[in-house]
Parts: structure tokens; sequence; C-alpha cells
């Protein structure tokens, strides 16, 4: 499977994010099943007599003056998934040992899954923040909609510093109806403070997938020589050798997305991690069968 | 090859050189700066130095040493010696210039050996172009030997000339005025255009025992010639030490004042006062006084038999140690008053006077009166000098001071009434009209005559204001208009009345006639604060010379005052005489000076004719306290007081032969140095290899950031 997969620099190097996006779901391919429950929309599906409990608004008035029988109207329903993804632009997603950065990979990532939604019919929402919530989009399927979350990412500016779970519990006040929470960060904060906020957005009847996006050197501390390293988000600068540390430093980022996973587990989501440096399909691939464990 | 004037700055400049050497081998690896997300997670470790084998970046290195080193050798003073000798050959001799001390301390022992081995060795050191000038000063500065003298005599003869030191050089009693015989003499020599082509220094040999009496205060204030060094031989007396004592003269009461040198190695002295014959009176008084302090001591009463001087005891240099005291009483200033003779009617002028006059401590005057209570007439008493007529006499009182007046004593009239007028009608100008003047209000004095000996005092414009004297009542003086000697108006009204006029009538005696008085009735005249004054200096003019004992210090001039007449006699310590008619005789100016000038401690006597006799002023002459301070001055004196070291060398009697060639080589040193200045050529080198590092540096570092920056 991975011989077929699309390298992410053949991908990354093209500037159009919604050309990335769809290549990648095109080069996708997995049945995409449709949706088989009905629901309400403009396409007609059949009749069916009202029940005490059915909304009027859906009476067939026209028939009821003719045959004074009661009917309701029930439309295909075009979608019964509301996804919402929930993207962090802060300063750190920014960093790139490779020659793209986290942020491209992200919003790729962000964007796949959008187009991949849409194309199913879903309605797909986006929500950017750093230290607090920056822009909103709400989930809709409508012609266009797509497009406007594309524009939306393409111009989003670097913020500055993150806050994860502050972000998560505005989001689950925000988000009225029950339906998926993606969450598509890096996640440098401490993993302790993710969990209450990820069971309040449970509470609230989502579904959350959180998608780790991290660097190969911020797994590995891929450097070679002493260095200063500055923090991007507080400026702090700290001299390092990196080859007399990096047994620490693995051992203490290793422990940081044990903690995370084990947070997100404890709270009902599920966690995926993804290096930049691997295929952007492997990403959709998690999300379906994330999709699968949540039925 | 270069010699270096202060090696240890080219030492530390070749270690200081090991430094860049050092740095360049030892490198700090500089940390590049990455922006990077996971910091919390880093272990902060120190940066690493790594040391080469080889140094990093040489020839940045060699320009940083080469740097250091051309700093070290810049600061060391460098010179060349090749070109001494030939500037020897081109340039004559030098110019020097001996200014021996002949003050009272250099009467101490030891000294005058150690002045002429000094002058000798040092005139021995001359070379026959070398152009010698000797002088001696202390309160004053006389030459000896002259340059015309010195270069006029042929080198053959010269040392005879030099000889002549050994016979004239004798310390005399003066003070020391070191910083002025410095200054006056160092000027003639910068001004100084040698004859004979260029000199090649011009050097002040200065001789003395520098103690600290020497007065050298005058130097910091003054511009020392850049073109004259000083060298300065110091003498210092054996045994070290010394104590002196002076008078000081007080509410008439005897003190001396001890004053012990810094280096005194004795703390206990005593005072011996004697008589006439120079016999020991009582029991000498002991004085406990430590080092560089001064005491004064108040001499007891020695009975019946005055003491005409103090000698201090246990003083191995006596020159100070002798001083005479006052033998002579001070004179009584005897006045005479006519007029009320209550003492105690302070209605009356004679109330005030008696206050105004008790108040002299100095002139001590005492009043009596000419005319008792029942109107007998007294005769003025021989010494008196000076009659005030305060109230209307009687006609014998009249005739008598009518011939005192002409006997040569001054009258002072203080008009109160039109009917005293009448009655003194013969001691006024003649042909003068006198009539009780018609006063608005009050009166004032105006317009003095400040050139007027008895208002020369008040000629200061603080004191010359009398209009603050309110006068209630005065008579007009109507003056003839055809005297040949009109009376001298003083002061007056602010009518333009006479107020105070002097005038003499026959003899020599002088008459004061105020047309006022000072009593409340006519003014408040003796409530001013001119009033005293005024007849204080009415006293000074009665008792003209004799007005007190004249203390003085060695070097005084007498003051032309006590010259004034035509014959007077001067008697010196050793009892030799000074006369009017020698002085007449010697037209000399220098012989002038010199004899006016009281160059002897001792008592001066001053022998003059007067009016009522002979009249006697003692002068009692003191070696100058400043002259007991024998204590060297520490070597560094000349540097403290603003002259710098290259200008003045400072040689005590202790320095070798070996030493004073060394110092001599080091002086030669120097002066080829400052006048090569080849310090100069070092700095620029180093300045310029500093900008050559500068743009190296950069360089380099320009190419190491576009390495980095490609990397």
């Amino acid at each position: 499977m991975s011989a077929e997969l699309m390298n992410p620099s053949v991908i990354m190097a093209i500037r159009s994010l919604e050309l990335r996006a769809r290549l990648i779901v095109d080069g996708f391919r997995t049945g995409l099943n449709r949706s088989n429950r009905h629901g309400f929309s403009v396409e007609f599906s059949e009749y069916r007599q009202y029940t005490r409990g059915d909304d009027p608004r859906f009476l067939d008035w026209k028939l009821f003056a003719r045959s004074d029988r009661s009917y309701i109207r029930l439309f295909e329903d075009e979608t019964n998934l509301r996804c919402n993804i929930l993207l962090d632009i802060s300063r750190s997603m920014t960093f790139q040992s490779l020659d793209w950065s986290k942020w491209n990979y992200a919003s790729t990532l962000a964007a796949s899954l959008a187009w991949l939604l849409n194309r199913q019919g879903d309605a797909v929402g986006l929500t950017l923040y750093d230290d607090h919530i920056r822009e909103v989009i709400p989930a809709r399927y409508r012609p266009g909609h797509f497009r406007r979350l594309l524009v939306t990412m393409e111009r989003a500016a670097a913020g500055q510093l993150t806050d994860t779970a502050g972000a998560l519990r505005d989001a689950a006040e925000r988000l009225q109806k029950r339906g998926l929470v993606i969450l598509i960060s890096d996640l440098l904060s401490p993993a302790d403070e993710l969990q209450d906020s990820l069971r309040a957005l449970r509470g609230c009847g989502h579904d959350v997938v959180v998608m780790q996006v991290l660097d190969p050197a911020e797994i590995s501390l891929s450097f070679s020589e002493p260095l200063r390293f500055e923090d991007l988000e507080t400026a702090l600068q700290i001299h390092a050798d990196p080859d007399s540390i990096r047994d620490d430093y693995i051992a203490r980022i290793t422990e940081h997305n044990q903690q995370l996973q084990r947070e997100c587990e404890a709270a009902g989501a599920i966690y995926r991690q993804f290096r930049t440096d691997q295929p952007l399909e492997l990403g959709l691939a998690e999300f379906l069968q994330a999709r699968r464990e949540f039925r | 090859m270069f010699e270096f004037l202060s090696l240890n700055f080219a030492v530390a400049g070749g270690l200081l050189a090991s430094i860049p050497f050092v740095l360049h081998l030892l490198r700090r690896t500089p940390a590049r700066t990455v922006p990077f997300t996971m910091v919390r997670f880093l272990k902060e470790t120190l940066p690493k130095t790594t040391r080469r084998s080889s140094p990093e970046h040489w020839p940045l290195m060699l320009l940083r040493i080469l740097a250091v080193v051309l700093l070290g050798m810049a600061f060391s003073r460098p010179f060349q010696r090749l070109s001494i000798e030939q500037d020897d050959d081109v340039q004559s001799g030098q110019r020097v210039a001996v200014l021996i001390d002949s003050s009272a301390s250099m009467r101490r022992d030891g000294i005058r050996d150690q002045v002429l081995q000094k002058f000798h060795s040092l005139a021995d050191s001359l070379s026959n172009d070398d152009v010698l000038s000797v002088a001696v000063y202390s309160s004053a500065t006389s030459s000896l030997i002259s340059a015309e003298e010195w270069q006029q005599t042929p080198s053959e003869t010269r040392s005879a000339l030099l000889q002549r030191i050994d016979e004239l050089w004798e310390p005399d009693w003066s003070s020391t005025e070191t910083a002025t015989a410095m200054l006056s003499t160092a000027e003639e020599l910068s001004r100084e255009t040698a004859g004979g082509g260029a000199v090649r220094e011009k050097v002040l040999v200065v001789i003395t025992d520098f103690q600290n009496g020497s007065r050298l205060q005058q130097l910091q204030s003054s511009a020392w010639p850049e073109n004259v060094r000083i060298d300065l031989q110091v003498v210092q007396a054996t045994p070290g030490g010394n104590a002196g004592i002076s008078l000081l003269r007080e509410n008439n009461s005897d003190r001396v004042r001890v004053t012990s040198a810094g280096d005194s190695t004795r703390s206990q002295f005593r005072l011996q006062p004697f008589d006439a014959n120079g016999q020991p009176l009582g029991k000498p008084i002991t004085v406990d006084i430590a080092p560089g302090q001064r005491r004064t001591v108040t001499l007891p009463s020695t009975g019946q038999t005055p003491a005409a001087g103090v000698e201090l005891l246990d003083d191995p240099h006596p020159f100070d140690n002798v001083i005479d005291l006052p033998t002579a009483e001070t004179p009584v200033r005897a006045i005479g008053h006519l007029g009320s003779t209550d003492p105690n009617d302070s209605e009356q002028m004679r109330y005030y006077l008696q206050r105004a006059l008790d108040g002299d401590e100095t002139l001590l005057p005492q009043l009596s009166d000419l005319q008792t209570a029942d109107g007998t007439i007294v005769p003025p008493p021989r010494e008196t000098r000076l009659i005030i007529v305060t109230g209307t006499p009687s006609q014998p009182a009249v005739q008598s001071l009518e011939s005192a007046l002409a006997s040569g004593r001054n009258l002072l009239i203080a008009l109160d009434s039109v009917e005293m007028a009448r009655a003194l009608q013969p001691l006024l100008p003649a042909d003068c009209e006198v009539t009780e003047a018609d006063v608005d209000d009050y009166a004032m004095f105006t317009a003095p005559d400040l050139e007027a000996p008895l208002l020369r005092p008040f000629a200061d414009a603080r004191f010359s204001d009398f209009s603050s004297i309110r006068i209630w009542k005065h008579r007009k003086l109507k003056l003839a208009a055809d005297d040949d000697q009109p009376p001298r108006i003083l002061v007056r009204f602010d009518n333009g009345d006479p107020a105070i006029v002097e005038y003499s009538k026959s003899g020599s005696g002088r008459v004061f006639l105020s047309m006022t008085g000072w009593h409340p009735t006519d003014s408040q005249w003796a409530l001013s604060s001119r009033f005293p004054p005024l007849l204080n200096r009415l006293l000074e003019l009665s008792w003209p010379n004799e007005s007190e004992l004249q203390i003085l210090e060695v070097g005084s001039t007498l003051s032309p005052e006590f010259l004034a007449d035509t014959d007077w006699t001067l008697t010196r310590p050793d009892e030799s005489t000074i006369s009017a008619s020698q002085m007449s005789a010697d037209s000399e100016g220098e012989s002038l000076r010199r004899t006016l000038v009281l160059d002897q401690p001792g008592r001066w006597r001053l022998t003059m004719p007067a009016s009522t006799g002979t009249q006697e002023v003692e002068f009692l002459v003191n070696v100058s306290a400043a002259e007991s301070r024998t204590e060297p001055l520490p070597a560094g004196q000349l540097q403290a007081l603003g002259l710098s070291a290259d200008i003045a060398a400072i040689e005590n009697d202790l320095e070798s032969t070996a030493d004073a060639a060394t110092r001599k080589a080091r002086l030669n040193a120097e002066e080829l140095e400052s006048r090569q200045k080849i310090w100069r050529l070092f700095l620029l080198a180093a300045m310029a290899c500093l900008l050559a590092e500068a743009l190296l540096s950069r360089r380099i570092e320009r190419r190491q950031s576009t390495t980095e920056a490609a990397a």
C-alpha cells in the first residue's frame, strides 16, 4: 500500500491547497458509502403517514387539501454528519526542518479531510485558534463552502502562543449540534491540560479525533552541532549540544506523547500522530479507521 | 637600536603579547541560533571551548600581537643613543645659576661646610664652556658672581673667583624667601640670551637647607619658565632639630612663643630671663612642647630688676634662642582740660571726653583738669602736649593757654557759647566774628577735608560720612577776609559755615576750633562712632613719634616717618650708630637701603630731638619665627607646588658619586627622549596595526556570516 502512496514532497510542491487536497483524496480510493438514512432536503424521496410527534412543517398541505389526509414528505437526507476541524495556527506550527512546515502539512491534511467529507456530502466547519479562537466557519454543506474553507486556511496568519485546551472549551460551547470534531495541532502544551476539555466535548456528544502533527526534528532532535535554540512562541533561548542531550530529549518527548495518548483515550477521543515526512493519505486512512471505531 | 627610559612598559608589552596568541588557540564555538518548538524539553548545556594546536586566523593574531608590542614600546619612551654625542659636539656649554641660601637657619652647625663642599664640587664639574653666576638670598637676593664677570675671567683664574664665595658667603639673620629668589633668578635666566652661541641647558642650582619655613607658596601661583631646570641641593644641619622663641606683646604684657621644629629630638626646654648685663634672673621656666608644635608662655615678674631679655636653653642651635624684652615704659599721654571739673555731669563735654579717652588701651591717655573747682589755675604738666577747652576760661587761664600754645602744645577748643568765644578771643583766628547760629530743626557736618592730617584716617569712603551727626546748636564763625594765613576749614555745617577749623597762632602748636560742642545740649556728636577715632587721631598728632613700642622682624625697613626729622641717631644692637648726617652724606641708593633695613636681631634705638627734649623710640627686632621651623621639607615638595619632575630634580647630601653619574645619564637620556619623541612613531604604527586588525576582522566576520547563511 505504501508504494502507491504519494511522496509528501511532491504533494507539498503544489502551491494550491485545493489541488493538493483533491489529489490526495482522489488518489485515496476507498469506497465512500452514501448515507442510507432519510433526512430533510430538496430531493424528494417518498410520503409517509403523519403520526403524532412529526414536525408539522413537513406536512404536505396541498395533499391534505385535496384528500384531507395528512402525509409527511420525506426527502433524501444528503448529510447527517457535521464535522468541525479545529486547526492550530500558533507560531510553533511554522517550524520546519523539511521543505514544508507543520502548518503546511496540517492545513493540507485539514483541506483533504474537508474535501473528502465534502464529496461525501457531509457538512464541514473550520475553527482556527492559537491562544484563543481566531476564526470560526460553521459547518455547512453548500456550493462554495469548501472554497471558503480553503481561502480561510490560505490567508491565515501565524498566531502567537497556543492554548489548545482553551480552544477546545470554547468549541464545546459554540458547537450546538453534535458531530465530529477533528483537532489538528502539534499539541506542545502540557498533556494533562487537555483531558478536561476533551471530556467536555465528548460530553456534548461530539466524536473527537486528535491529530498531532510533528516535525521529524522535533521527535528525534536531528541537529548535529551545538546550537542556541530559541523558542518560537516564548523567545526563550537555551544553549544545548544535541548530541549530549538527545537521548534525554527523546525520552521526554516520548513520555509527553504517550501521556497525550493516555489522556485522549481516557477522555474517549482518538489520538493519532503524524510526522510531516509521512504521506498525507495515511492521515485519511487513519481518519476513516477512526470513524469506523466510533461506529 | 633603541634604548628605553621605562623598560617596564616594553617588558609588559611583550608579556601581554602572549594573550592574543592564547586566545587564538582557545576558541569558543560560536553557537548559531535556531528557532525551535520543544525548547522546554531541552536541557541546557554550557558552550564548549576547544583548544587547537595551531592558532586560528594567524594574520589577525599577528596584527594584534604587534599592536600590543608597539604600544608597550611607545609607553617605554624609546630613544636612540647615537645622536647624543653629535649633539654634544654641536652644542655649547650650559648656563648655571647658583642660589645659596643665607637665611638665619643656615647658621646652624655643620651647614657651612656642606654648602661650600657642594658649591665647589658643582664648580669643579663645570666645563670651560659653561657659564656660572652665583647669588645669595634670604629675604632679598644679592649677586656674588655675575655671569658677565665669569665670562670675562680667563678660565685659569676662575678658581680665585670661586674662592670669593668662601669669604663672602655668610648667613645673615633674615627670613627665607626661597620662592621669590628662585622665580626672579629663573626669570632672568630664561630671558637671558647667550652671547657666544646656543646654550645647551639652563640650570638653576639652589643650595639650601630646604626648611619648612622657606616660603615656597609663591611657586604655586607663578608660572615657571620651561627652559630652566631646577637642581635642588639640600644641606642638613648636624645634629637635627631646633627650637626658637619670639616675642608677642598684647595688652602690655610680655609673652614668649616657643616654636619646636618637626625634627626636634627634645620635647622639654627651659626659658631663662636675664638682666641688662646678661646675668640670669631667677630660675629658668620649664616648657614642654612636642616636635612640630608651638606654645605661648607668659613671663612671670622678675621682681625689682626688670628682665632685659629671655634665652631658650637646651636647644642645639642657638641662632634663634635669644630675644630682648621692652624696657622703656610706655609714655603717658597727659591731656590737660579746661572746663567743667565734674567728671560725672552728663550734661557737660568732660563727661564724654573722659569716657572716649578711657577706651583707648594702646595710647593710655590721662585727662587732668587745669582749673580746680574753686577757679585755681594749675599749670599744665611738662609732658602735656594737648589741652582741650570745653568751658569759658578765666583771664589767667587764657594766658596760660597762650603760653602752652607758644611752647608747642596743641589746643582743641569746643565753643559752647558766644561768651566763651569772647573770653578766648586771643586764641581765635585774627579778626574773626562769632555769633550764635540760627538752626532750623538741626544742622549737619558736611564737606570734610580728608586731606587734612586730622581727618586722614577717615579718607576711606566707608568712614567719610559725617552727615549722620545731628547738631542742635552751633556758633557761626565769620573769618576775616584779609587774613594772610587763613585757618584751614576741616569740616563745614550744611549751611556752608565753618564747623571745625585748624590754624596756628604762635609757636609750633596747632589750634583745632570746633563751633559746636559734643554735649547733648549742642549735638549728638559724642554718640557718633566718629568721635573716639577723632580724639585718637588728635593724640597721634600730638605725640607723633613715640606712639608705641615697635616689635619687628629682621629684614624690616624703618618707616620713613621716623626719619622725617633732620637730626636723628639710630643705635644698633651692637651699639654702633647711624646718624642722619651720615645718611645725607651717603647719596648711594643701595647704601641707603641697607642702612635703613633692620638687619640684626636685638634692641634698636632711634633718638630724635623733640619739643620736650630728646625722644627715643625702641625697636625690638626678632628673628622670624619661620626660621625656627627647620625641619626639611619632603623631597616632592616642588612637585606638590606644581613643578614637574622633569624640571625639578632634588639631590640630598647623601647621594653618592655613582648615584650622581646615574642620575646625570638618566637626565641625558630623558633629554634625548623628549627631543627625539620616537614614541610617536611607535604609537602611530600601533594605531595602524589596530586599524588593519579592525578591517581584517570585519572581513573575516562577514565571510563567516555569508558561509553560515549559505549553510
